[in-house]
Parts: C-alpha cells; sequence; structure tokens
C-alpha cells in the first residue's frame, strides 16, 4: 500500500519536474524571441561609438534604449513598404518600397543616400552576375560545339543570345533556306 | 539727409543672439555635414557583401509582420545601411543633449530628448515615454538658464533643498 503510495508520489513529482521543464524551454523560448526581435547590442554600440568623441562614454540603458528604436524604424518603415505592396497586389518587397516608404514617413535626409545606395548595389550585383554567366559561358566554350553545357546556354539566353544546340540544327542539306 | 546721417549713427546696435539660438544652429550645420558625409560615404562604398549590422536579424524583423509575404534580397542590405544612418543620428542628436548638461556619458535620457526634439522621431514615444523626455529636456533648459534645482538626496518639496548652479 505504501508503495502504491510511493509510486503516486514520484510519478507526481517526475509530472511536475516536466512542466517545470516545459516552462523553462517555453520561457527560453520566448527569450530568444525577444532577442531576435532586436538587433545585437554589440554591433550597435559600435556604431553608436563611431560618431561620439574617442573620451565619450554610452550608457548600457542608453545602447538598450537605441536597439528598440532600430527595430521599431524598421518594423515602422517596413509596415509602410508593405502597405504600398498590398496596394499594387505585389507579394515582394524590394528596396525601391523602402527608399519610397522613408521619403514618405519623412525621413527626407534618407531617401537621397538610400537610393543611390540602392542603385550601386544593384550595379555591382548585375556586374556579378554578368562575370558569373561570362564564366560559365567559357566553360561551356571549353565543352566543344556539339556538347553545350546547359549552363552556358542558360547565360547566352539571360545574356540576349539566340544559341541552336547541334540537335536544333538541321542537318538536311536539300531544305532551302 | 543730415538728420538721416545722424539717426543711422545712433541706431541701436544688434544684440548677438541668445546662446541657446546659437546651439540650435550649431546643431543643424553639424547635422547637414553629416549627411553630406553620409553621401560621400556611400558614393565611396564598394563593398556590400559585409555589414556592420546582421542582414538575417533585419530579416527576422521585418518578417514579424504579418502582412509581409517575401523579401527581396536587396531589401535587407538597404535597411542595413538606413539603419547604421538612423543610429548614427540618434546618437548625434543625443549627444548635443548630453553635451548640453555639461556630461561625457551619453544616457538614455539623451535619447529621449532628441526623440522628443525631433518631429520625425514621433514614432518612437511609446519606447521613450514623453514624461521622460520633458523631464530630460527640462532638465537641460533649467541648467542652461541657471535655475535652482533640488540637492541631491533632499526631497524637492522642501524650500530649502535648492542650490544655484554657477554658470562656467
Amino acid at each position: 500500500m505504501a508503495d502504491h503510495h510511493g509510486g503516486h508520489h514520484a510519478d507526481g513529482h517526475r509530472r511536475q519536474q516536466q512542466l517545470q521543464g516545459e516552462a523553462a524551454d517555453q520561457a527560453a523560448a520566448e527569450i530568444i524571441k525577444e532577442q531576435d526581435r532586436l538587433l545585437p547590442i554589440a554591433n550597435v554600440g559600435r556604431i553608436m561609438k563611431q560618431i561620439l568623441p574617442p573620451n565619450a562614454k554610452i550608457s548600457k540603458e542608453a545602447k538598450e534604449t537605441m536597439q528598440e528604436c532600430v527595430s521599431e524604424f524598421i518594423s515602422f518603415v517596413t509596415g509602410e513598404a508593405s502597405d504600398k505592396c498590398h496596394k499594387e497586389k505585389r507579394k515582394t518587397v524590394n528596396g525601391d518600397d523602402v527608399c519610397w516608404a522613408f521619403g514618405a514617413l519623412g525621413f527626407d535626409d534618407y531617401v537621397d543616400p538610400m537610393r543611390r545606395y540602392l542603385n550601386k548595389y544593384r550595379e555591382l550585383e548585375g556586374d556579378r552576375a554578368a562575370a558569373a554567366a561570362t564564366s560559365r559561358s567559357g566553360a561551356g566554350a571549353a565543352a566543344g560545339p556539339d556538347h553545350p553545357s546547359s549552363s552556358s546556354s542558360a547565360a547566352a539566353a539571360t545574356a540576349g543570345h539566340f544559341m541552336f544546340n547541334a540537335m536544333d540544327r538541321s542537318t538536311d542539306s536539300s531544305r532551302q533556306f | 539727409s543730415e538728420e538721416k546721417q545722424q539717426r543711422e549713427s545712433f541706431s541701436i546696435p544688434k544684440s548677438p543672439p541668445p546662446p541657446q539660438t546659437l546651439a540650435k544652429l550649431r546643431s543643424q550645420q553639424q547635422l547637414q555635414m553629416f549627411w553630406a558625409e553620409q553621401y560621400r560615404e556611400i558614393e565611396a562604398t564598394t563593398d556590400f557583401k559585409n555589414h556592420n549590422l546582421p542582414l538575417a536579424r533585419i530579416k527576422k524583423i521585418m518578417k514579424a509582420d504579418e502582412d509581409v509575404r517575401m523579401i527581396a534580397a536587396e531589401a535587407p542590405v538597404v535597411f542595413a545601411r538606413a539603419c547604421e544612418m538612423f543610429i548614427l543620428e540618434l546618437t548625434h542628436r543625443g549627444w548635443a543633449h548630453a553635451e548640453e548638461n555639461k556630461r561625457r556619458t551619453l544616457q538614455k535620457s539623451d535619447i529621449a530628448a532628441a526623440i522628443a526634439r525631433t518631429e520625425v522621431f514621433d514614432f518612437l514615444v511609446d519606447i521613450v515615454p514623453r514624461d521622460d523626455a520633458k523631464d530630460a529636456d527640462a532638465a537641460a533648459a533649467a541648467a542652461a538658464a541657471g535655475i535652482p534645482r533640488p540637492a541631491a538626496g533632499v526631497p524637492a518639496t522642501d524650500p530649502l533643498a535648492y542650490y544655484y548652479v554657477p554658470q562656467q
């Protein structure tokens, strides 16, 4: 009988521990979520230091406040950019939407520098894509004309060229063009 | 004409603007220089691979909005630079407030004051309550005007708790 009660007690204790463990996991998950909501404090502090004189100090509270402010800034601008996409029946928020949102929300000083930054980024990405396409087409040429690689044909297509595979080319000499 | 000349010679010279106005003008000039410098830095940018803020975290914050479906790769890149500029601007404005109070440590109250003084930062009022910002600004104004303030550790209601801050 005592054993029976003892068994119940042990089960109850185990269950309690399990619940406590779950609660701890949940709390940990919430902490992680809370941290994910903010940008890293070290990065924020490093940026803040850039504009202050060398002898200046920053309180931890000021850094934490700045973290909150930056997250709010991202959410605020994203919301406006997202609304624009929704109105225009588009699913993807792009750089132009973000730049437009800066202006719409009164961040006039941000508009020109960020548009310039976006254009520079796009130019660089375009150059990188073109370079990748060129390197792929180079690899295709090495494979020989009879066995063109699929990547080289894709690269050529993106470059706006027509490319015919050996199979596409007619070998019938009687055909008149 | 002689009378006119006499009147001109006795014209009262214009008094110099108050120090607060000068400080405001200086702050505006510094901000103009700040934005010009930001544009110069952007013009000189060639590295878009390394950022001072993590793109994945920025994307997570953007995704927190349920209405956001998809995000182009360029959007977090733009935000990384914009957030950097935002941090720099708000720190710059906060530091101006710290200097007004003759402090070398940037505090939460300085950021609160910067938010309260700048219209475009109105969206941040929930993060830094208005009262904190008002208190910070009131303290700064009092210090600038040399108005007495309560001595440390003594309740403000005590009529003998005030001392004058000497002008430096």
